[in-house]
């Protein structure tokens, strides 16, 4: 029994095995009070967990950081940003802010890569033919699986950007200029439509307006999602005259997207699928 | 007069043709009627009529001094009159929206895979020549943006949308669809019964995949 408390110790600190007959000893007493120390690794992983970094440091995986990419100086790959940046828009009922570095990061990786599977086509030895083959096919779906999420992004906030064009006209500061552009030729088509079939054939001018304010659909906010707390948040629950109520880190919570809106945006909460 | 009949006839078209409404019918049913000219006619007749009919009731009681208001007697007419006009309005923008976001959707977005392909030279012949134009604005649209975005990394945003990415080199396939013996594009050859299952190159089943006549297997079933 002992041996299983000390399993990891042992592992982590190994010049500390002579000592551990007498922690044995030691240990007994330490447990007939309520609090248990916890073996390092496990507090570590259980920080990591809530943190919600990438499970495995670099180092005890293959190494693949500099062949596909897609890792940047501080560690957290290019790809699970992108991949959390294309989970919350999926969630969210109205645009989020764009992430210009991270899209621009996964471009210029995407070259990279594309440029190292022509070199292993045009350049590869003739010995290494198969594994050369075989390292471009994994690069290919490297490079497909980032371009899924890539368009999955842009091609969800198009959609969104579609069906509010008028809403988003106050939103322009979470666009990026790129969709800004688009959204104004995407406007002046719908306009130049409605009023080539409808509104040109109005007799008067007053009737011929667009945006008027009861006309201008908006997204529903008051959709539910799920969402993790990052810290300690304090959730306002108006309709139900309680309290706030105060919800520890690590909490999931299904709630109206109003109420957590200025949480999600000050980046205290993340949006699950 | 009709005080709103003809945009309610326009509303009844657009939710009878509502993708899911009709549920004998079969899958292919058509999200996109035939543009209807008469009863889009008839509804801005209507709002000019009633247009014309709240001017006048204007001009007969304000007859007297150039500065007058309406007496409270004629305000609820003027009010009904009014009505009218907003709501034929309302119903002819939300039928031609309604209509150019399903045109969106169906002739653009899904033309990749084969869900629409049947639907697709019908519903042609179903747009107004205004809707056609639009159309193909909007494709040239999108396009620009995508290759703008994804600095030509990206064509086409529904080649890569419509179906999750490739899961690894190879796949493990059940055949839905039977297609007997075949041989595959890079030369191995298999016999796809109905119910079989295959272990092969992810690049020889994308097609049939994608048309859904083979079932990408996880490992994780039952059987």
């Amino acid at each position: 029994m002992a041996d299983l408390h000390h399993l990891l110790d042992e592992v982590l600190e190994p010049q500390q095995q002579d000592e551990q007959p007498d922690e044995q000893a030691e240990d007994w007493n330490e447990e007939d009070r309520e609090q248990l120390t916890l073996p390092a690794a496990l507090v570590e992983a259980e920080r990591r967990k809530l943190n919600d970094t990438p499970d495995a440091t670099d180092e005890e995986r293959l190494d693949l950081g500099d062949v596909t990419g897609f890792t940047d100086l501080k560690g957290d790959t290019i790809y699970s940003k992108l991949q959390s940046l294309w989970t919350q828009e999926l969630c969210s009922p109205e645009i989020l802010p764009f992430d210009n570095d991270t899209v621009q990061a996964l471009l210029e990786a995407l070259e990279t890569q594309e440029e190292r599977m022509e070199e292993l086509q045009t350049q590869g030895s003739s010995e290494n033919v198969h594994l050369d083959a075989l390292m471009t096919r994994i690069l290919k779906i490297d490079a497909e699986r980032a371009k899924f999420l890539l368009s999955g992004l842009l091609k969800q906030r198009l959609g969104k950007l579609e069906e509010y064009p008028l809403h988003m006209r106050e939103h322009l500061d979470r666009l990026s200029d790129l969709e800004k552009a688009y959204l104004k030729e995407y406007g002046t088509m719908l306009e130049r439509h409605l009023r080539k079939t409808v509104l040109d054939h109005f007799p008067q001018e007053v009737f011929k307006q667009l945006d008027e304010p009861e006309m201008i659909d908006e997204p529903d906010l008051e959709t539910y999602i799920f969402v993790r707390c990052k810290e300690d948040v304090l959730v306002d629950n108006a309709t139900d005259n309680t309290p706030p109520d105060w919800h520890v880190k690590g909490t999931v919570l299904i709630v109206r997207y109003s109420r957590i809106r200025d949480l999600y945006l000050e980046n205290k909460v993340e949006l699950l699928m | 007069m009709n005080y709103g009949q003809h945009g309610r006839t326009l509303l009844q078209e657009l939710k009878r043709s509502e993708p899911g409404h009709n549920v004998d019918s079969s899958a292919s049913a058509c999200t996109i009627p035939s543009y209807n000219d008469l009863v889009v006619g008839n509804a801005i007749q209507d709002l000019r009529l009633h247009c014309q009919a709240l001017q006048d009731q204007v001009e007969a009681t304000t007859n007297n001094a150039a500065d007058s208001k309406p007496s409270i007697h004629v305000r609820p007419s003027l009010l009904l009159q009014n009505a009218a006009v907003q709501r034929n309005k309302r119903c002819l923008l939300t039928y031609h929206v309604v209509r150019l976001q399903r045109i969106q959707e169906e002739l653009y977005w899904k033309q990749q895979t084969n869900e629409s392909k049947v639907d697709a030279k019908t519903t042609n012949g179903n747009l107004c020549p205004a809707e056609r134009v639009f159309l193909q604005e909007y494709a040239d649209l999108v396009r620009h943006y995508t290759r703008q975005a994804t600095n030509g990394s990206i064509n086409d945003l529904r080649s890569y949308t419509s179906m999750p990415p490739q899961p690894s080199d190879r796949v493990l396939v059940r055949v839905m669809v039977n297609m007997g013996p075949m041989v595959l594009d890079s030369g191995a050859s298999a016999v796809l019964s109905k119910g079989s299952t295959h272990f092969l190159l992810y690049s020889d089943v994308e097609e049939a995949i994608r048309e859904g006549k083979v079932l990408v297997l996880n490992g994780e079933e039952d059987e």
